[in-house]
């Protein structure tokens, strides 16, 4: 019996497990009611934006971003009818409201409470030595602040910057309590608060950030800003550094793409090139949801092929996408309209998107927002990377190669289908996969080289590895021609093609 | 019928401190002259009836200074002297001119207080 119950509890125990395991982590992280902060990214970094009524310490040094993000989660706070306070310690409320209204946001409803040295303090009238700030300014100030915020029972309260504090206390266990108490008051009063400090290796603030409910950190590397959060009393959150970037109207937050929080369902169907020798060369073409790379020399063709399925997808309405990182997008269409692929009246008819990707203009974490937003919201089927080679040069940061396996993983659980261009180095000679380490990113790797033929040069293609589907272990000949992309038979009488040492078979039919 | 407030003379050359030290004295229940320079301090020591007890900031004040603290010693005036930096010299100056303590910047306004009430009780 009692070994009964003990099984069935421990049943209980694994099933309620399962069914915790079964939500997804975005489910598990809502329950405690949220605020915006005002930013798409930074709210999906914290799964759904701050807890409310609980004091967040945002830190970084000067220019990283700290009042920008405190304007956006006020503003915020006012789209939504909620009372919201800026207390300023450091920048007067004149300029703060101008930089605010620079950049467009809409301050009219923010209340101010102004608590930064006027230009008089600097004259001989204001300067006092005789008793430290600590005795003079904390009363006053801290009988404004109580004044304020008991008249305007905000709901948001951005205080910049907390480290101001420190030297209006005697010392660190004075500051620590009184910090600790004002904090506790302004969450007594419903606010949900985020202040800022500059800590350095002189005054750190260690204790802030042991006090708060959650830390935020700014960062302005030489490789780019980022944000991470180190802190998050009762949720979880998206570890790790994350992209941002300071345009002229704000802040946009690149949350770093973790592909397994990201699914769709998927048929595993074949997208067909419409070439049926290709097709029958890849038992039906590539599979949604799969990755594929066209590898091959410069020139022969690679980022051709990979528009021939676009342009098919297109016949089916679907979109497509192509990401130039090399080539310059007009070559690319005149290209592909010269070989009978009509990329402008795809564009036209929203099926395909060419994008050219500026070097060192973006970030991968930029990027991939940039790919999951034609995923997500635009329903791209296809996308295809021009060149991976492209990719690693042209965008800044570390890991590239790392986020290029994360980005292909998101595209697969998306049921898109991927395909990288990858071009090597050699033009004849021994056959390689690719220069860099990637094929084992691949489900699919088809590739295409040249060949010398009684002196002219031909190019050849051939399907390497599948993993869905069988496919045709011979190589075709391939031409691109005004009519579009042809493929030829099975070349059954060459042999060596792959070694780059060709020789025709006796007995073989007249294929050459 | 209630008694009339000590009334302590404050010197010191910075108007804020001026303006500071008077209103935590008046929260004291003290009186306050004050003087922030060598003309209003010797117009002040005309009527050294009037006067309590004094409170003297010697930042900004060259040795002349203590010509008015002997001064003050000698019309029995009890005075302290604030020093902006902790010397041992300037502790023995002041002592040596009739101070009755020294305190060094920036003050704790409780230990003044108390400070204060001993002079003044004597």
């Amino acid at each position: 019996m009692t070994n009964s119950k003990t099984a069935l509890s421990v049943e209980g125990r694994k099933s309620a497990q399962s069914q915790r395991n079964l939500l997804t982590t975005e489910e598990t992280h809502v329950r405690a009611p949220r605020v915006s902060t005002g930013i798409e990214g930074l709210d999906e970094i914290l799964y759904g934006g701050l807890i409310e009524k609980r004091a967040y310490l945002l830190r970084g040094g000067p220019g990283c971003g700290k009042t920008t993000l405190g304007l956006h989660f006020l503003t915020e706070g006012i789209e939504k009818g909620e009372r919201c306070v800026f207390i300023t310690m450091g920048e007067p409320e004149t300029e703060l409201r101008a930089n605010a209204e620079a950049l467009g946001f809409d301050m009219d409803q923010v209340h101010f409470l102004d608590l930064s040295p006027n230009a008089a303090f600097f004259t001989e009238m204001q300067t006092y030595d005789i008793f430290s700030p600590a005795e003079v300014e904390r009363e006053p100030v801290t009988q404004q602040i109580l004044d304020q915020i008991g008249k305007i029972k905000p709901q948001r309260v951005f205080l910049d910057a907390m480290t101001q504090f420190r030297y209006l206390a005697s010392d660190p266990f004075q500051f620590r309590k009184q910090v600790l108490s004002f904090l506790r008051f302004l969450v007594e009063q419903d606010s949900t608060v985020l202040f800022t400090s500059e800590g350095t290796i002189a005054v750190p603030d260690d204790d802030l950030q042991f006090m708060s409910d959650g830390v935020i950190h700014l960062h302005f590397k030489p490789e780019g800003r980022t944000i991470s959060v180190t802190k998050f009393r009762g949720s979880d959150f998206r570890s790790g550094d994350h992209a941002i970037r300071l345009t002229d109207t704000g802040m946009l937050v690149f949350p770093r793409l973790l592909p397994e929080q990201h699914n769709r369902k998927v048929t595993r169907e074949t997208i067909a090139s419409g070439v049926p020798e290709m097709d029958e060369l890849l038992h039906g073409g590539l599979e949604r949801g799969t990755i594929t790379i066209f590898t091959g020399p410069t020139g022969v063709g690679k980022t051709t092929l990979g528009l021939q399925f676009m342009k098919e997808a297109a016949g089916r309405g679907e979109r497509s996408v192509v990401y130039t990182f090399e080539e310059m997008q007009e070559t690319l269409m005149q290209r592909c309209e010269s070989v009978n692929i009509p990329v402008r009246s795809m564009v036209e008819r929203g099926t395909l998107s060419v994008v050219q990707i500026e070097p060192l203009h973006f970030t991968p974490d930029e990027f991939a927002l940039m790919v999951r937003t034609e995923v997500e919201k635009n329903q791209a089927a296809i996308v295809m990377i021009d060149s991976i080679a492209g990719y690693s040069v042209s965008l800044r940061g570390d890991n590239v190669s790392t986020q290029l396996h994360a980005l292909c993983k998101y595209l697969q659980n998306m049921g898109t289908a991927v395909i990288l261009v990858n071009e090597v180095q050699s033009i004849a000679g021994e056959f390689h996969v690719s220069d860099l380490a990637i094929s084992y990113l691949a489900d699919n790797i088809v590739f295409l080289r040249y060949l010398e033929l009684k002196g002219e040069i031909r190019k050849v293609i051939g399907v390497l590895k599948k993993r869905l589907s069988n496919f045709e272990r011979t190589l075709r000949e391939i031409e691109m021609t005004r009519y579009g992309i042809k493929v030829g038979r099975p070349l059954t009488n060459l042999q060596g093609i792959l070694t780059g040492r060709i020789s025709f078979i006796k007995d073989s039919n007249k294929e050459e | 019928m209630g008694t009339s407030p000590q009334t302590l003379l404050i010197v010191n050359r910075l108007p804020r401190n001026l303006q500071l030290l008077a209103e935590f004295l008046a929260k004291e229940g003290y009186a306050t002259l004050t003087a922030s320079n060598y003309e209003e301090f010797d117009q002040a020591l005309k009527q050294p009836q009037k006067i309590s007890g004094s409170l003297i900031d010697i930042a900004g004040f060259d040795s002349a200074i203590w010509t008015r603290c002997e001064h003050l010693r000698a019309v029995k005036i009890p005075f302290l002297i604030f020093s902006p930096n902790q010397s041992a010299a300037v502790q023995q100056a002041s002592l040596s001119h009739g101070a009755k303590g020294v305190m060094f910047k920036p003050l704790v306004v409780k230990e003044l207080i108390g400070v204060v009430q001993s002079i003044l009780e004597g």
